[in-house]
């Protein structure tokens, strides 16, 4: 009898998988199900764009034109400092935008441009004016600009250029024909 | 004599349910995934979403489509939508397509494009931005949603 009672307890001592080897395989299971969710269900997150400060503005103070030398003087009437712009030009005067790009054509000594930005050497502060030359020539007769600045951002651990469309400008020119 | 016949444990009865249904489960999902359309990204996120943050404008002239590209998110190619109010026709192009100078990888942020681009007088043209993602199968192309392309009328 007493040797029976004795049998008994030795097989209730014996456990297969103890109790926190089974929870810890639950939450494994649990976390990497949770992880697979959260990567798939990230995407749909939205992200905060690239953008520029609210309150940018640049216009062109004055300008001068001939056959081959677009000089234009520009105030920056924001609240924000601007690192560059991207300008552009129309021959029409019924288009709505303006295709032909002039910033790869600055020719001004300190002037630097990045691909078809042009990018300030120095700060363009509020308040500030700065005066650009382009070179026109063979780019016909040009009736309108429109200007783009552009704004050096801290995203996502990286600097980078942000155009502000918002702050986009339009301004209209009469230049002699070559 | 019978009762002290076991058959299997129950950790390992537990452990192969579990494995029995992860194998289930897997297949079920393997199975649907053809059904659902591939999850593309760009710029960390879904590129549906990004469809928001493009930003270009569209213009007809002088038998020349321009379009430039004033937000910040490059834009591979475009779809364009051609209608015609009284012939009731619409016939859909792709721009890179139907236009000799487009750059492999489309309009970078701030880029321009202008080129001729045939079309007849009273046709509305819809511009439509196609996006270049990344998805497990690598690059993948995107076409936004009609809400966010631009429309232009072609005047004589």
């Amino acid at each position: 009898m007493k040797r029976a009672r004795l049998q008994d307890r030795k097989k209730l001592s014996k456990k297969a998988l103890s109790e926190i080897i089974g929870y810890v395989i639950l939450i494994t299971i649990a976390l990497a199900m949770g992880g697979i969710l959260y990567a798939w269900l990230k995407t749909y997150v939205p992200k905060e764009p690239l953008e520029c400060d609210d309150g940018v503005s640049i216009f062109v103070k004055e300008y001068s034109c001939d056959t081959q030398l677009l000089t234009l003087t520009l105030k920056n009437n924001g609240r924000f400092s601007i690192d560059g712009y991207y300008i552009k030009a129309s021959t029409s005067a019924e288009a709505e935008i303006a295709p032909i790009d002039l910033g790869s054509r600055v020719n001004q000594t300190g002037v630097i441009k990045s691909g078809n930005i042009v990018i300030f050497s120095g700060d363009f502060n509020p308040g500030g004016e700065i005066q650009n030359k382009f070179d026109i020539t063979d780019k016909g007769d040009i009736k309108f600009i429109e200007i783009i600045p552009v704004q050096q951002i801290d995203y996502e651990g990286k600097r980078r250029i942000a155009n502000c469309n918002n702050a986009k400008i339009k301004y209209t020119l009469s230049c002699p024909s070559a | 004599m019978n009762n002290k016949k076991r058959g299997l444990s129950p950790v390992i009865a537990t452990v192969l349910l579990v494995a029995i249904v992860v194998v289930m489960g897997l297949i079920i999902f393997l199975f649907f995934r053809a059904f659902a359309p591939e999850v593309a990204t760009k710029m960390g996120q879904n590129i549906a979403l990004t469809c928001e943050n493009v930003n270009f404008a569209a213009d007809y002239s002088s038998e020349q489509i321009s379009i430039t590209n004033d937000g910040n998110v490059p834009i591979y190619d475009f779809e364009i939508k051609v209608t015609n109010e009284v012939a009731k026709s619409t016939t859909t192009k792709e721009l890179s397509k139907a236009v000799s100078g487009w750059e492999k990888y489309g309009l970078g942020a701030g880029d321009s494009f202008s080129e001729s681009f045939s079309t007849n007088s009273g046709d509305t043209l819809l511009v439509i931005p196609i996006l270049l993602g990344t998805s497990e199968e690598g690059e993948s192309i995107y076409t936004c949603d009609e809400q966010y392309g631009q429309e232009i009328t072609v005047v004589a």
